[in-house]
């Protein structure tokens, strides 16, 4: 062993091993399901779309391991401080209503207005998100194959050019009775859309791989950029259930294009809820927009299509 | 195209090089005579592969090859070969060579009590090869190590060496240097098995019982590998006693083993057979008949090998193993489930000594592994269904090698191989009476690729100081109009330091053109290997050695220390939320990021190879991390198993001729997991009749991917072994405890709704204190 003493090796040796070793010791965050050390961050939700008021709801984080159930007032902030701007010129100061939300009449959005909610609150870190209305583009609602069971809604979109476009429906139904008033709810379809299925098909049964059913979709343009597009939405005919007699339904479709933000946030949301509790996918952050904090001020805009079809066609 | 450009360009640089060299040293030499031959076991007739043969006085020296044959070329001189190999006599010849001449020598187990140690060292002297980044272990010195339950596991032992990292406890897969386990090419006797698991990856598929050594290489890869980018593993086989018939087996609490093996004709043919299975099932059916459900694996080894004559001889393999799980529904009597997935490997391989100078392989290989899952519900004439996936990966392959020994400077090996791909991503059929439905409904296209390189590598011994193996590869893969091509440079160097220190370095860049989708980290049979496609193209990797090693005391001792840095593209990764379903496997790019890792440490290896007392040292200090533009805000991110500080220690001793004892310690940095840092509300959803009970579940946020750690791995393990008789029969009873001291290493990271309502965070330990007991015999 003399020999390795006398070793220029040696002396490399000791002075790598010495490097690394130091060169190891960097920090990381070992889990611990105790650890509480977590600093609330402010919370913004609201869906901001032309000619509607500001209702901001403000609420803040609390650690992902809070022992215990996490109550209404934990999250709650009643004194935060919420302003509204348009480009560097402030609208105005939202007030807290008697639903805890911080809403104004006073001004309301308009589309492709960029507009900022800036939000503070005592001992936690201000926070602001920046969105734009979207224009909507023209389309339309129809009806064929009506049959006694049920009918296929046509809903056609003229997707505008040269832009990622975001789109979102929800479908209600109302039914009109001659004695008891009419009725509105949300009712389920069922596409074969290919835009909505690349978009909502993840939890699909083996046999229904190519069918999507739900009352609500969101989709892009990615195939039909520029393009018209149809989407055929197939509906249960619902009306017979009533023993009264039924003088005409209503269906109502919610188109809203959404902004790039808010398309993120309500996928990745989707994604979370659909994932959680699968222990082989990997989890999903959900993308929001608001800067030091969390949630989404996002905008969006919406036209509402009808297609009544009268009580004797039921 | 830059890249491409300057990739090819150094490419044709090197081969330049490579055949400059050889042409300027290709000078007749009428003084110089080749020396060649098989080195094999006097007493089995089995060739023995690595076994070391030198001339201390001209300092030269080579190693017998895969299939135990040498080249030597040496001056017309009186000179003393000394021909060595692990567990066998040294051997010292005088010769005195006027013409090149065929020695073939046989070599003497070494005749020690039974019981008495054997433990693998580096079969070259440690300063005199080139090649950097590789540890061998003999399936004896993977029998004496305490396993889980009892099982030897040759990659298991592997795991201990430093640079190999171990992922789920208990498994059998190998992380090396920041790789996956579909990063390392695990062939046995050259034939790559796709899925080394049995019982869900707490065993690897190599019976220890018929192999003979185990050589893993994590870097400087010599130019006749390829197709992965972190590391090759070579599981070589016995051939088959050609002297006298053994059996050989053990009975252990989960499997047993029996090989026999022995001549067919004396000196020309023998054969091998083995065989291995559990007996879970069998238990399960005695002692919980009311579980509906039972699991086995099996594993089958056979090997006929045909001497023609002395220069030509014949191999055929065989490899079929599988596991199989099925499960009869107690809720529902008219369901039954099972699952399955196995290998299938089978190689005809034929060499031929050409002259003293130049050996020559062929060999055909078939490889096939599947995976399906059969469902099948009987609730009479009304509704029956049935449900079948079938997924799996087939290839043939053809593949010719060359060693030849030009002069006493260059040795040169050049192969050629063409492997033919036909991948099944995944097909279901779906049958039920009720809507008279009989369909496939995703059929999945059978993807047909072809994968060809050749490879030409030549080591060069530059001085007595310098030497290196310098070589070149060029792949092509075609798969579905597509054609990637690539050239791979490989150079490794050693430099002879004073005090017989060796400073050793080397680069490689490695391609892998299939992909394993993996939703788990622990090798189950679910993972699914795919094809590159134009959207996915084939992984590559960078990776640079730098490392001194020295052997002390007659290579009684040896030390080790190694640098690497490691770059990694077209990497992939499940996109968020993304996940395997059986319906959905067609479509695989749509749910894959690719991405960039990197990773580099550096590694130390202290290891006693003989003497009563033996054993290693090995610690690894590591960093591994991943970035895709699509995951984590694309900001870089730890790999799940980037192991800050990987130790571990491992030592026998023998107490006396009969009785030994070993004992084993891991350390490790706890794995890299993703847990929410932060929950929020959400917001209410709209158009919904709301109630103040009804409140959506709050948000989770994770902050980073893998950004906490799960508490630090540390586990000892003891073992204690009774052998009596000798060498060519003996009975051995082991008998040990795994995780001794009982710690709750964490296998996974969970969270769960707490009764309370809050969250939970759990680390779910699988193995606590485990005793057990294995009973060996051989005659």
């Amino acid at each position: 062993m003399s020999s390795m003493d006398r070793s220029p090796a040696l002396f490399f040796s000791i002075a790598l091993a010495a490097t690394v070793l130091i060169a190891g010791c960097d920090m990381t965050r070992t889990l611990d399901p105790d650890e509480r050390d977590h600093d609330p961050k402010l919370v913004l939700q609201e869906r901001f779309q032309p000619g509607q008021p500001w209702e901001v709801t403000v609420s803040r984080s609390v650690g992902a391991f809070e022992p215990g159930r996490v109550t209404e007032e934990q999250f709650d902030v009643t004194d935060a401080t919420v302003e509204v701007f348009r480009g560097d010129t402030k609208l105005g100061t939202l007030s807290r209503d008697s639903l805890n939300r911080y809403s104004t009449t006073a001004f309301t959005p308009s589309p492709g207005v960029a507009y900022t909610v800036r939000a503070s609150a005592p001992e936690m870190e201000t926070v602001e998100a920046t969105d734009q209305i979207p224009p909507l583009p023209p389309a339309r609602l129809s009806a064929e194959n009506t049959d006694s069971t049920q009918r296929t809604l046509e809903l056609t979109i003229d997707d505008p050019r040269a832009a990622d476009n975001y789109y979102e429906i929800v479908l209600e139904e109302r039914v009109d009775r001659d004695s008891l008033g009419p009725i509105r709810d949300r009712i389920s379809f069922e596409t074969q859309s290919q835009a909505i299925l690349n978009e909502m098909g993840e939890s699909l049964e083996i046999g229904e791989e190519n069918t999507y059913r739900g009352s609500e979709a969101v989709f892009t343009d990615g195939l039909f950029d520029g393009q018209s597009y149809t989407i055929n939405l197939r509906v249960h005919n619902r009306g017979s259930r009533f023993h009264d007699a039924v003088e005409g339904v209503t269906f109502i479709l919610q188109l809203r294009t959404l902004s790039e933000d808010t398309y993120q946030y309500l996928s990745t949301r989707r994604l979370a809820q659909r994932t959680g509790d699968n222990p082989f996918a990997s989890p999903v952050d959900v993308e929001g927009n608001v800067e030091g904090g969390y949630g989404l001020v996002g905008a969006r805009n919406v036209d509402t299509l009808r297609y009544r079809v009268s009580g004797g066609d039921q | 195209m830059g890249i491409r450009l300057r990739t090819r360009a150094l490419g044709l640089f090197l081969l330049l090089s490579l055949f400059g060299a050889v042409g300027a040293s290709a000078q007749p030499d009428s003084t110089r005579h080749t020396l060649s031959g098989f080195v094999t076991d006097a007493e089995s007739g089995e060739t023995l592969v690595g076994a070391n043969l030198y001339v201390p006085s001209l300092q030269h020296g080579t190693t017998t090859n895969a299939h135990g044959f040498y080249s030597l070329s040496l001056p017309s001189d009186s000179v003393r070969l000394v021909v060595s190999f692990l567990g066998y006599e040294r051997r010292v010849i005088p010769l005195a060579l006027t013409s090149d001449r065929r020695l073939d020598v046989e070599l003497a187990p070494t005749t020690v009590q039974a019981g008495s140690l054997e433990v693998s060292a580096e079969r070259t002297p440690l300063q005199q090869t080139t090649r950097t980044s590789t540890v061998e272990i003999t399936a004896a010195r993977a029998k004496q190590t305490p396993t889980l339950l009892g099982e030897t596991d040759v990659l298991k032992t592997l795991q201990l060496m430093p640079g190999v990292q171990s992922g789920n406890e208990g498994t059998s897969g190998l992380y090396v240097r920041g790789g996956t386990p579909d990063q390392n090419l695990v062939m046995l006797d050259g034939a790559p098995l796709y899925n080394v698991s049995h019982l869900f990856g707490f065993l690897s598929v190599f019976n220890p019982d018929i192999v003979q050594n185990v050589r893993l290489t994590k870097g400087g890869f010599p130019a006749r590998y390829g197709g992965h980018l972190s590391s090759i593993v070579e599981v070589n086989v016995e051939d088959g006693n050609q002297q006298q018939y053994q059996v050989e087996g053990s009975l252990g609490m989960l499997s047993s083993r029996l090989t026999l093996q022995g001549p067919i004709v004396d000196d020309k043919t023998s054969f091998l057979l083995s065989g291995r299975r559990t007996y879970a099932d069998l238990l399960l059916q005695t002692f919980a008949n009311d579980l509906g459900a039972g699991y086995y694996f099996y594993d089958v080894n056979a090997k006929l090998n045909h001497r023609f004559s002395s220069t030509d001889r014949m191999f055929w393999s065989l490899y079929t193993g599988d596991d199989r799980f099925h499960s009869l529904g107690e809720i529902d009597d008219e369901l039954s489930f099972d699952f399955g997935w196995g290998n299938v490997t089978s190689t005809l391989r034929w060499n031929h000594v050409y002259g003293s100078d130049l050996f020559g392989s062929v060999a055909l290989r078939f490889s096939r592994y599947r995976f399906d899952i059969n469902a099948e519900s009987d609730g009479g004439d009304d509704e029956t269904y049935r449900l079948r996936y079938r997924s799996g990966i087939r290839d043939f392959e053809l593949e010719s090698s060359f060693d030849y020994t030009l002069n006493e400077r260059h040795d040169l090996r050049a192969g050629a191989n063409v492997t033919y791909h036909r991948f099944r991503p995944g097909a279901t059929e779906y049958n039920t009476s009720e809507a008279n439905l009989d369909t496939t409904i995703s059929p999945s296209e059978q993807v047909r690729a072809l994968n060809a390189a050749v490879y030409a590598e030549d080591k060069i011994e530059w001085s007595d100081q310098l030497s290196t193996n310098v070589g070149l590869r060029a792949t092509s893969f075609v798969v579905d109009g597509t054609s990637y091509w690539s050239v791979q440079p490989r150079v490794s160097a050693r430099y002879l330091l004073p005090h017989d220190w060796a400073l050793k370095g080397s680069y490689s860049l490695m391609r892998q053109p299939i992909h394993l989708l993996s939703n788990s980290t622990i090798g189950l049979p679910t993972d699914l290997w795919v094809a590159s496609t134009r959207e996915v193209p084939p992984g590559r990797s960078h990776q640079v050695t730098l490392g001194i090693s020295r052997s002390f005391l007659n290579r009684e001792y040896e030390v080790r220390l190694e640098g690497y840095g490691k770059l990694m593209d077209n990497l992939i990764e499940y996109k968020q939320g993304a996940t395997y379903t059986l319906t959905a496997t067609t479509d695989w790019e749509s749910r894959v990021e690719t991405g960039q890792g990197w990773s580099y440490g550096a590694e130390v290896l202290l290891r006693r190879t003989r003497g009563r007392t033996s054993g290693w040292i090995g610690y690894t200090l590591s960093w591994s991390r991943r970035q895709f533009d699509a995951l984590n805000d694309g900001e870089p991110f730890p790999f799940r198993y980037d192991r800050r500080h990987d130790f571990s220690a491992t030592v026998s001793h023998q107490l006396t001729d009969v009785t030994s004892v070993t004992g084993t310690w891991v350390y490790g940095t706890g794995d890299a997991v993703t847990a929410p840092s932060a929950r929020y509300r959400g917001r209410k959803v709209e158009g919904r009749r709301y109630s103040p009970f009804l409140r959506p579940a709050p948000t989770q946020d994770y902050t980073e991917r893998n950004g906490f750690r799960m508490p630090a791995y540390h586990r000892l393990d003891l073992g204690l072994r009774f052998k009596w008789g000798d060498r060519r029969g003996f009975h051995a009873l082991k008998t040990g405890v795994y995780n001794a001291y009982n710690r709750k290493n964490p296998y996974f990271f969970q969270t769960s709704r707490a009764d309370d309502g809050g969250l939970d965070a759990q680390a779910v330990t699988l193995f606590p204190i485990l005793p057990y007991v294995n009973y060996q015999f051989k005659f």
